[in-house]
């Protein structure tokens, strides 16, 4: 697919964990994330951020179908940072073809950052700006610990140097580690402007275990 | 199953010119606001 060799070859995905780039499992059918809302800065540390559509309660999107997650005006600019609000945990399907513990057509729910992961906690002002709160440790005590499992900020950031440990964390100066990067700024104009967050599944179901799991996806945005 | 990636569109402001009010953008006038349409996509 076009697309497809096009992404491969400007190498966009960027690992959430370095495993997700080793592992090779099936992959689902079905991968959803809940999801609150965007944020846009035209601050590289993600200062100032404007939030876009955001909407109290999430929305599950199948990521695998495309979805349109939000649209919403903000000023005309360039944004150096992207923000997407989510919880931390993925549920997906299987496909044909998985093994092990997992089973072609069952659901499973899984945690994205869980004990060891910390995050940057928040809160949205009345004019829809982020207000950054401090670094907190997810209390989900395992990869199945769903009723815990934070909401949080996945930070893309053009400064970003983050290799997908502290993608859930602010970056800022002496802490570009955090985030993920965002290879090229959004930039809005008076035509509009679209984005679009990747989230790569491929392979990282993991039926080997006792249980089935899925190894952390990959997020890029482009 | 590879999926083909969604890499987006442009929206023109006009097309969503009722989206203003709905969604409370009060504070850009239709002359100054720019919409921006985000995307998920998965493979």
């Amino acid at each position: 697919m076009k697309f497809y060799k096009n992404y491969q070859i400007l190498a966009l995905f960027i690992a959430l964990s370095a495993s997700s780039y080793s592992y090779a499992g099936t992959n689902p059918s079905i991968a959803q994330l809940k999801i609150y809302g965007v944020g846009v800065a035209n601050n590289a540390d993600c200062s100032n951020a404007t939030i876009v559509g955001l909407n109290s309660t999430g929305t599950t999107f199948d990521m695998l179908m495309n979805p349109t997650i939000v649209r919403g005006s903000v000023a005309a600019g360039t944004y150096n940072c992207i923000i997407l609000i989510m919880d931390a945990t993925v549920t997906f399907t299987p496909a044909t073809g998985a093994t092990g513990s997992c089973t072609a057509g069952t659901s499973y729910g899984r945690v994205l950052c869980q004990t060891g992961c910390s995050y940057t906690a928040y809160t949205v002002d009345a004019n829809n700006l982020a207000v950054y709160g401090g670094s907190t440790p997810s209390t989900a005590a395992s990869s199945a610990d769903l009723a815990n499992a934070p909401k949080v900020m996945l930070f893309l950031s053009t400064s970003s140097v983050g290799n997908g440990m502290n993608a859930f964390l602010k970056p800022g100066t002496g802490v570009w580690s955090n985030g993920l990067p965002l290879l090229a700024p959004l930039t809005v104009s008076a035509t509009g402007s679209t984005g679009t967050f990747v989230t790569n599944f491929d392979g990282q179901v993991n039926g080997n275990g006792g249980t089935c799991d899925l190894i952390q996806p990959s997020f890029t945005f482009r | 199953m590879k999926r083909n990636l969604n890499l987006g569109f442009f929206v023109l402001v006009t097309a969503f010119g009722g989206f203003l009010a709905v969604s409370g953008c009060g504070s850009y006038s239709s002359g100054t606001a720019n919409f921006t349409t985000f995307y998920g996509a998965g493979r």
